[in-house]
């Protein structure tokens, strides 16, 4: 009797296996246009891999949390699409003088609750952002600057010192009510979050989704859809199968080999949107002695990949490749500094002179998060193993990862990267590469002095030569191997979202969307 | 011998068992005279070819590339080594503990048994795939570690079930005419008690060897098995996982061979404590 069950098991196994695989190429996805009549609610569902952080703001670190969030509520300042700074609650600002900037509110501005947004929630906003005791995550990226109340819709915004990227920054700082949030509390708050963003909040399932639904009073243009839902389907094969079956309209982080699969089926509309997420291969050159301590090693490393062929093999195309640490899309973007070509000649003559004619084996550490990050890895260990290095790569999870890299303990390389709603090459600089910055694994005393006096130069030309010259120092320091930018990935049901913009900044927004 | 042969010619499943591992066996220990690729070299302008039999597929990769462009058919054959060598290596690990701990606790007695019993029974309550999950974290990934994780999860079944056996043994007067003669504690445990329970043990160690192979697939697939660079089934379902949609045999081909292997196994461990002991068909 237990014999056939167990093979009975079996069998219904490997044909749940196959069954499993065949079915969801038949279905497409123009089937769900029915959902759009003309009494039921014109609803958008989106998808991506991990649940937001929290309703509040404050609390939200997660690309994926800004996202939800940007619909919600509504900032002073905000992007478009290509990344241009455009007003949002704010009418008018200008910089005074090098650490004042002026700001007139717009005074049609409500939260949902029917207050009314003035000077003070944006004080309150900032004020309670960078208050260290409550334990933001961010606080350490808000922490320079104050407000200054001079009426209702009137207030400067006062750095501590000179900050060129305050308009990129305050595009994250979304303005919470302040008469709200001190009545009810952080805890109430963020279980029935109130905003002035153009969607207002109706449920959060955690893990499951978010409900959204328009808000009739927007100040801005109002959605022209009735509701929208944040679905939370972490699997990538998943996401694809949902969005085929009609049961999402957008889809995003979908794996490349699945862009080119998707976009031969009917009715969906693939994009690869080119993001201000950089990537390399940095260097951990502050854990004691290790062959990437020696600049000619990580010369020689870069010297040693093909990031063409990563690009066109790896990630199917879906990056462009960067010469250094910043990308067209960031200010002060220097197209003239060269970066390192594919020569594993050079690299091995380099390796030599170091000493290292022999090659060495070396550690990589990886976490999954960006673009095919595995198969990255694996084909750069088949690079590098021409040159004579032996890389044993490490998988480790991101926030084991983290801590590492937070305690200068990681391997002597690892895959990283960043980006986001206010990337620039400041913030990577201040971040990733200037010591005491969070994810800084290499000590150059010079490379912090140049990035400390860029942010804060005032002049233009001063300012974009030294932008420049960090660039180029960034190569010649090698402090990474500067890979590529990646492409966000989506795909969507194009036979019926109207109008919807994939983002540089990663960020999903919704308001112009419009269904058939 | 002769007898073992014709038990198992009786027996249809257990010759589907035997027939599947040897399979398994030969394609293992000659992975590397079989396959037609080196399965480490990538090739990322071939890559995620189907099997040769379908309409994409091209003759030089009889079973198709993945993500890399790495054969997959040679993965696979090298694939079933490691299985191999986890499923032995974690067997005989577990195996060896499992046995002597258990001849200590039912030898024995007292606080030995009761110490050592309490262990099983702790460890018992662990969740299988958490335990594995703990020790990987805490370990990391790596072959050996792999093999340790196979043996320390698996040692309390045989420990549980030599010490019952050995329990109503050593009850019997001929241990108590050895003892009389003056035997040593240690030669009436290893040459006299031991060779009663080692059948026991086989058909555990089978059920075992099954379950490991399950294990470490599992561990492959969540990341924390044996380095990126070793091909495992595991890790060839795990990485498909994504391309699931797109390229099915990606996921089918390694399934299968997890799927045939762990049925293989067991219906020869079925077949093989139906023969030795009989008294459990009726």
């Amino acid at each position: 009797m237990k014999k056939f069950l167990s093979m009975a098991l079996c069998l219904a196994l490997s044909m749940s296996l196959l069954a499993g695989c065949g079915s969801s190429a038949s279905s497409s996805a123009a089937a769900s246009s029915e959902a759009a009549g003309s009494d039921t609610p014109k609803t958008v569902t989106y998808a991506n891999a991990s649940d937001i952080a929290s309703l509040d703001p404050r609390r939200g670190t997660s690309t994926i949390t800004a996202s939800v969030l940007a619909d919600l509520y509504s900032t002073l300042v905000k992007t478009d699409a290509e990344g241009n700074i455009v007003l949002d609650a704010a009418a008018s600002y200008e910089r005074v003088d090098d650490v004042t900037w002026h700001f007139t509110l717009r005074d049609d501005v409500y939260f949902t609750n029917g207050d009314h947004m003035t000077s003070a929630d944006v004080q309150y906003t900032i004020d309670s952002l960078k208050n260290k005791d409550a334990g933001y995550a961010l606080s350490g990226d808000f922490s320079f600057m104050s407000v200054e109340v001079l009426g209702d819709y009137e207030f400067n915004i006062v750095t501590d010192q000179p900050f060129n990227s305050l308009p990129l920054r305050l595009n994250y700082v979304k303005i919470i009510p302040s008469k709200y949030v001190q009545e009810v509390g952080d805890e109430a708050f963020a279980k029935n979050p109130v905003g002035s963003g153009p969607f207002k909040f109706v449920s959060w399932t955690k893990d499951d989704k978010v409900v959204m639904e328009k808000n009739p009073d927007y100040y801005g243009e109002v959605p022209q859809i009735d509701q929208l839902v944040y679905k939370v389907i972490p699997e990538a094969a998943d996401r694809v199968a949902a969005l085929q079956a009609g049961e999402v309209d957008i889809i995003c982080s979908i794996p490349t080999t699945q862009a080119n699969y998707l976009s031969s089926t009917d009715g969906v509309t693939v994009v690869g949107q080119p993001s201000t997420r950089v990537v390399w291969l940095q260097f951990n050159t502050i854990n004691g002695d290790s062959p990437v301590n020696d600049l000619k090693v990580r010369q020689a490393l870069n010297y040693a990949i093909d990031r063409d062929s990563l690009i066109t093999g790896v990630l199917d195309g879906y990056a462009v490749k960067v010469a250094s640490i910043s990308t067209p899309e960031y200010n002060d973007y220097d197209a003239s500094v060269q970066g390192y070509t594919y020569d594993p000649e050079k690299a091995k003559s380099l390796l030599a002179e170091a000493g290292y004619a022999d090659g060495f084996t070396v550690d990589l550490s990886v976490s999954g998060g960006f673009l095919n990050a595995t198969d990255v890895v694996q084909a750069v260990a088949s690079q590098l193993a021409e040159v004579g290095v032996t890389v044993n790569i490490q998988q480790e999870d991101s926030a084991t990862q983290r801590d590492k890299i937070m305690s200068g303990t990681v391997a002597p390389i690892f895959l990283h990267g960043l980006g986001g709603p206010y990337c620039d090459i400041d913030l990577i600089a201040s971040i990733g590469f200037t010591k005491g910055g969070r994810y800084c694994t290499w000590d150059s005393d010079e490379f912090a002095d140049l990035a400390s006096r860029a942010a804060a130069a005032v002049d233009d030309t001063e300012r974009a030569r030294l932008h420049s010259e960090m660039q180029q120092f960034m190569v010649d320091q090698a402090p990474a191997v500067w890979l590529y930018q990646q492409d966000t990935l989506y795909a969507y049901n194009s036979a019926k979202v109207q109008n919807w913009t994939a983002r540089t900044d990663e960020v999903v927004l919704m308001d112009g969307v419009s269904v058939q | 011998m002769k007898a073992l042969w014709r038990s198992l010619k009786q027996s249809k499943t257990g010759m589907i068992g035997l027939a599947i591992v040897l399979v398994v066996v030969v394609c293992a220990i000659f992975a590397y005279q079989l396959a037609p690729c080196d399965p480490l070299q990538q090739d990322l302008m071939n890559k995620l070819h189907d099997p040769a039999w379908t309409a994409t597929g091209t003759p030089e990769h009889l079973l198709g590339t993945d993500q890399l462009g790495r054969d997959v058919l040679s993965r696979l054959l090298v694939g079933a080594r490691i299985t191999l060598l986890v499923a032995l290596a974690g067997t005989v690990v577990g195996g060896v503990v499992g046995v002597v701990l258990g001849c200590l606790a039912g030898y024995y007695g007292g606080w030995v048994d009761a110490v050592l019993m309490r262990l099983v029974d702790i460890q018992l309550c662990f969740p299988f795939t958490l335990l594995a999950l703990f020790i990987a974290a805490v370990l990391g990934g790596s072959l050996g570690n792999v093999i340790l994780i196979a043996g320390i999860t698996s040692w309390v079944r045989y420990a549980r079930l030599v010490r019952g056996e050995i329990l109503s043994i050593k009850e019997c007067e001929y241990i108590e005419a050895i003892r009389a003669e003056g035997g040593s504690d240690a030669r009436i445990i290893f040459r006299h008690i031991l060779p009663n329970v080692i059948s026991s043990v086989i058909v555990i160690a089978t059920l075992e060897m099954a379950k490991i192979v399950l294990m470490e697939a599992s561990l492959s697939f969540l990341g924390y098995g044996v380095p990126v660079t070793i091909p495992t089934w595991g890790r060839m379902l795990s990485e498909a996982r994504a391309n699931m949609v797109s390229n099915p045999w990606q996921c089918i081909l390694p399934g299968l061979c997890i799927t045939l292997t762990v049925l293989g196994v067991n219906l020869l461990g079925d077949w093989l404590r139906d023969y030795l002991d009989p008294k459990l068909d009726v």
